[in-house]
């Protein structure tokens, strides 16, 4: 037997015209599949979903989100320095990369090795004239001087390793972007 | 929503805390009760729950003012229930380890105690029948009152699709039901309160 549309409209018995109520009414009084199946619904409307119980938490749920909301939000934070770290490094090799591409692209190996010995021996060459310099200005100045200079100098380098430790140590503690 | 909520919302949008803390502290029950719906364990529903609370914490300056709060942090509440229910391999449902509050407080009887539990956990095994989709419709629909848009925009389905998955959901929920005999049948708390 065909149940449709009549196993539909059981479970659609607040909306049906007065024409499909009697449809209904008819092809249930024959169908004894549909007239059972439309009995256990009624039954289970009216038994367990008419008044459905709201069950509760247990007490302290209030306390606990509070617990858990520092926590979350800790972990969001670390998870953001990290995800922004990333971001440099991936950005910094990118740029490297890019970089060995377009040098690859526009100059034969040949050429780089032209290149690199010719940077070696001018670097050698220019350490040692700046040595020299150096030598030459400590000889020549007072010795006052240069201690002023030598310690101006080491501050300086202090300072930005100093800014360099407290903005990684900053930023992994809170995170770069907050809420 | 009444004046309070609304006042205790804004200032939640706008960072405070305690404010949020309120709104955890109103709608602790319906959420808690939709994650354990859909669940069926205590712990999980606690976890459900506060996830829930954080997620929506996390995405209220993106809140549509227009709809109401509650109608929008259950959708949260199912989505992620049936994320959980889809990442889980082997579905659990532990029938006896039902809350404590659903033990009606004022029932001096133990035996009526027992037959409320009996109830509910034969509510859970029907619940537990159906695909996650399904069921969160169908706790919406009764736990909730939600009609068939709020389920379809709760849900991100077509109205059509909800029509279809609450009659497959009864058809599957009525076969399966056996009616309880007329004296098992605990008596309904009498102050019930409604879902929300
Ligand atoms: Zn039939």
């Amino acid at each position: 037997m065909n149940h449709q549309p009549y196993e539909r409209w059981i479970f659609e018995s607040d909306s049906l015209t007065h024409a499909e109520q009697e449809a209904l009414a008819t092809h249930l009084a024959t169908c004894k599949e549909c007239a059972r199946l439309r009995q256990k619904w009624s039954q289970l409307e009216e038994e367990a979903l008419s008044s459905p119980v709201m069950l509760a938490p247990q007490p302290g749920f209030t306390r606990r989100w509070r617990h858990s909301l520092i926590e979350r939000r800790q972990r969001e934070q670390r998870r953001q320095a990290w995800r922004f770290f990333l971001f440099l490094v991936a950005a910094t090799t990118l740029v490297f990369l890019s970089l060995v591409c377009i040098l690859l692209l526009t100059t034969s190996p040949t050429e780089w090795i032209q290149a690199a010995v010719h940077t070696l021996a001018t670097t050698a060459s220019t350490f040692a004239a700046a040595r020299g310099l150096a030598f030459t200005w400590l000889s020549l100045a007072p010795a006052s001087l240069n201690i002023i200079i030598g310690i101006a100098l080491g501050l300086s380098f202090s300072i930005l390793v100093l800014i360099w430790t407290f903005a990684i140590w900053k930023t992994a503690l809170t995170g770069v972007w907050n809420r | 929503m009444n004046n309070l909520e609304a006042e205790w919302l804004q200032q939640a949008i706008h960072g405070d805390d305690n404010a949020f803390s309120l709104i955890v502290e109103t709608y602790q029950r319906p959420v808690y009760n939709l994650c354990y719906r859909m669940l069926g364990d205590p712990q999980e529903a606690e976890d459900a729950a506060q996830e829930t609370f954080w997620r929506a914490y996390q995405a209220l300056n993106r809140y549509d003012q227009q709809r109401p709060f509650a109608t929008w942090l259950l959708s949260i509440a199912a989505h992620y229930c049936i994320d959980q229910q889809r990442k889980r391999r082997f579905p659990t449902l532990a029938l006896d380890l039902l809350p404590e509050e659903t033990i009606p407080d004022a029932t001096p009887n133990p035996e009526k105690v027992f037959l409320e539990l009996e109830h509910q956990g034969q509510i859970q095994r029907l619940l537990a029948r159906l695909s996650p989709p399904d069921r969160a419709a169908i706790i919406l629909r009764y736990w909730y009152q939600f009609s068939e848009e709020e389920i379809a925009r709760s849900l991100s389905l077509s109205i059509s699709a909800v029509k279809s998955r609450l009659f497959r959901a009864r058809r599957e929920l009525a076969q399966a039901y056996e009616a309880p005999a007329a004296s098992a049948l605990p008596e309904r708390r009498k102050n019930e309160s409604p879902a929300l």
